[in-house]
């Protein structure tokens, strides 16, 4: 008598033909996504061709059928990521950059090219940081540390571009913390630093970095701007007079620069006559703006300048007092001119325009000594 | 005391019918799903050996008239019952025939379809896999010598295994088997097709991945008034089904009126159609799961989605018509993505209130000739959810699917599938019978 009923012998002798199905099933499977892994790499190769090549649709195409062939190859699909988004279709761009995400949030590459991606749109700039932020919460590895701080630079950079100073310069406080030690990066963060309004960290920089390369000439000019900014002129006309003649931003404010020095009748250890000569050269410069300024210009009505007639009176009656006045007098003329020459200058501004380099450089001089509000 | 008293009485083991019943639903649901995988495997190894990585416009044309030939023999001389989608044999074996599938008709239908389908036809893989299935049911309750009743109560946990993996949609596949092949959504075999089509996704998941079918973008109701963009997709959605519908059973009809004689060259009258076609547009090549992933995704322009829209319509319609093996499903996902995807392009343009993505019309047009044309509405809901994993659109799909239901059903009574067992002279079962459990 059988000791087991034939449906329970039936039932296993099911079952292990079932395995052994399944066991042949995933074999076959196996194969087919070798076959389509494949088909997907000669799709690809032919996407870089096409990309080589500028052909963009081709390669959108082409690297359409390659994330079909294997659509768990991330490569592929970062790379249709970004032929759509040079083809302009980044609302597809962006839904395969998120579904990628989706399955790996931390994954830096995909969150930086989305940050890019947001950049080229006309989203918020929350989402953009948002983005960056991501990127750079991102899971790096050690070699990619490097990437990591060129990605908080371009976030940087966004902000800056975007006039949001103070959280450029939070970023950039974390962005020194690990720094690497060596000119180019200390010149770059100082640049940045400078562009963020902390020219004393910017100098710092700079000079930190012109300690090691003292010709650098993207130090000079970055320590000059940086003293220029902190009005330390006699520093800044030091590091401008290295840079290289071709740097035209660096000559003029190395020009100005030594204008401020050259020019201040307020300077301290001044004899009488140089400081009266420094009074009637950049008043005699201020009177000649506004004369210039006061020529009507072709289809400017005459009466239009009236109200500047005012400060023509009292410059003239100035000019007089100057020409008659003591040593003494000089002395205590030199504020009461220079105040004049300020809103002399600050009225031709408005009206005419002043951008030679002794108007900047009267601007700062007039700064210095507390007259810029005025 | 003698020898014989020392002997134990050991009693067999075995099992109540019940039990059986419900072991054999285990392994159908298994055996169903790895048909289900291995069908979709074959056809893509088929698809790759005809058409390579590129094909040339002549290999495009010559490939699915030949192979339609081939088949044509096969379907002829061989294998008689494999023609079609085989959903309607389904629920002809199950409601005329106690439940009984052929094994050579089941093998038949996987080689035949197979072929057909990877040969390029506007054909989808999903109907052959319901018969598929409830072929392998259906055998295996007959090896097991189960009652008529168990055999035929086995065939629809069969079919919705195989659904269940062909789509990934094990909801949606019990649904469908009770909605469709039973005709009764309170069938007392409803815990046996949950075990199988829960076995059969744990297989096909298991060796295929758990990636949905197609990935889109999660969508939803942009403003309240677009529920009125979404009913002209309805509308549209119903007229195009019934288009679909009464183009293929006259194209059929025309078919089998020719002499039975030249039944053999029908599928490959077909193939060089769809040949040619293929020249034209090769974006028609087989189940275009492609691109209707593309429309979801908004990747397509409104012309492109158009014409493949009506294309697809013509090339469904002559590669079944023709007697071809493959089924609808496939095809009908792929004209109402277009059809939606399109329509949501227009609508954007035109509509005076916010309307949302192309691809959210694609998904809800998907579901929208599914319901205008298979006639299952409540799968066509639940199959559009677990296809894309999105939950969010419901109402809309609901308002399109209601209203392309209503109006296919208004002006072409008779389903598809009934319509087809008609043309095919097989009694249509007039009412939905209660499949008891058998005793």
């Amino acid at each position: 008598m059988a000791v087991v009923h034939r449906d329970i012998t039936l039932l296993v002798g099911l079952a292990i033909l079932t395995a052994i199905a399944f066991a042949g099933t995933a074999w076959v499977a196996a194969g087919n996504r070798e076959m389509h892994r494949d088909d997907a790499s000669q799709w690809f190769g032919r996407a870089q061709r096409a990309l080589d090549e500028g052909r963009t649709p081709d390669a959108v195409a082409a690297l359409r059928r390659a994330t079909t062939q294997d659509p768990e190859y991330r490569e592929y699909r970062l790379a249709l990521a970004s032929a759509l988004a040079q083809e302009g279709v980044d609302a597809e761009a962006r839904q395969i950059l998120l579904a990628l995400r989706e399955r790996q949030p931390e994954d830096p590459d995909i969150n930086l090219r989305l940050a890019r991606l947001e950049v080229a749109s006309e989203s918020g700039l929350t989402d953009k940081i948002r983005y960056y932020q991501m990127a750079i919460a991102s899971l790096w590895s050690d070699e990619d540390l490097d990437s990591r701080r060129q990605v908080r630079v371009e976030l940087i950079r966004l902000l800056l571009a975007r006039g949001q100073r103070s959280r450029a310069l939070s970023e950039l406080l974390l962005l020194g913390v690990n720094l690497p030690d060596n000119p180019e990066s200390e010149i770059e963060i100082a640049e940045l630093f400078l562009q963020a309004g902390d020219s004393q960290r910017a100098l710092e920089g700079f000079t930190d970095a012109l300690a090691d390369e003292p010709e650098s000439e993207r130090g000079l000019a970055g320590a000059g701007e940086a003293a220029f900014e902190l009005e330390d002129y006699a520093s800044a006309r030091r590091y401008l007079a290295r840079v290289s003649p071709d740097n035209v931003r660096a000559r003029r404010l190395g020009t100005v620069s030594a204008l401020v020095l050259d020019q201040d009748p307020l300077a301290a250890r001044l004899g009488t006559a140089e400081r009266r000569r420094r009074l009637v050269t950049i008043f005699e410069h201020a009177i000649q703006n506004l004369e210039d300024c006061a020529i009507p210009r072709p289809g400017q009505a005459g009466d239009t300048l009236r109200y500047l007639d005012p400060l023509r009176i009292e410059a003239s009656e100035f000019a007089e007092q100057l020409r008659s006045a003591s040593a003494v007098q000089v002395r205590d003329a030199v504020e009461e001119g220079l105040d004049l020459v300020n809103r002399l200058q600050q009225a031709v501004g408005k009206t005419c325009g002043a951008s030679a380099p002794l108007d900047e450089a009267l601007a700062r001089i007039s700064r210095r000594h507390g007259l810029d509000a005025s | 005391m003698s020898p014989r008293d020392w002997r134990l009485d050991v009693q067999p083991l075995r099992l109540r019918e019940s039990q059986l019943f419900l072991f054999l639903s285990v392994i159908v649901g298994v055996l169903a799903g790895l048909a289900a995988v291995l069908f979709a495997l074959a056809i893509d190894r088929f698809s790759h050996l005809f058409f390579g990585l590129d094909p040339s416009p002549l290999r495009l044309l010559l490939v699915t008239p030949l192979v339609s030939l081939a088949a044509g023999v096969l379907l002829a001389r061989v294998f008689p019952d494999a023609r079609g989608s085989g959903i309607p044999q389904v629920k002809a074996a199950f409601h005329l025939h106690s439940g009984v599938i052929l094994a050579r008709t089941t093998i038949g239908k996987f080689l035949v379809g197979a072929l057909t389908i990877g040969a390029g036809h506007s054909l989808g893989r999903e109907g052959p896999s319901v018969q598929i299935g409830a072929g392998l049911a259906s055998v295996v309750g007959r090896w097991f010598q189960l009652s008529p009743a168990r055999v035929r109560s086995l065939v629809p946990v069969g079919a919705a295994g195989a659904l269940s993996a062909a789509f990934n949609t094990p909801v949606a596949a019990v649904i469908f088997a009770l909605e469709e092949i039973i005709g009764d959504l309170n069938a007392a075999v409803l815990g046996s097709t949950v075990i199988a089509s829960v076995a059969s996704v744990i297989v096909a998941r298991s060796i295929l991945g758990n990636e949905p079918l197609f990935t889109a973008p999660q969508y939803e109701l942009v403003h309240p008034a677009e529920l009125l963009a979404y009913a002209a997709l309805g509308i549209v959605g119903g007229v195009l089904s019934l288009i679909f519908c009464k183009g293929l059973l006259w194209l059929r009809a025309a078919f089998k009126r020719q002499p039975p004689r030249t039944r053999v060259f029908h599928p490959a009258v077909g193939g060089v159609v769809i040949g040619v076609l293929l020249i034209l547009v090769p974006d028609l090549l087989g189940v275009g799961y492609r691109q209707v992933d593309q429309a979801l995704n908004g990747g397509l322009m409104m012309q492109t989605m158009a014409l493949l829209c009506i294309l697809k319509i013509g090339a469904t319609i002559v590669s079944y018509g023709s007697g071809n093996a493959g089924g609808i499903f496939a095809p009908t996902l792929y004209i109402g993505a277009m059809a939606g995807g399109a329509i949501g392009t227009v609508m954007a343009g035109i509509a005076p209130f916010p309307t949302g993505e192309p691809g959210a019309y694609a998904l809800v047009g998907m579901g929208t000739l599914f319901a205008g044309i298979i006639r299952a509405p409540l799968t066509s809901v639940f199959m559009i959810f677990e296809i894309t994993q999105d939950y969010q659109i419901i109402v809309p799909l609901m308002v399109a699917n209601m209203l392309s239901f209503a109006i296919s059903r208004r002006y072409q009574p008779e389903a598809i599938y009934h319509a087809l067992m008609r043309q095919d002279g097989i009694p249509v079962p007039g009412s939905n019978p209660r499949v008891e459990p058998p005793a």
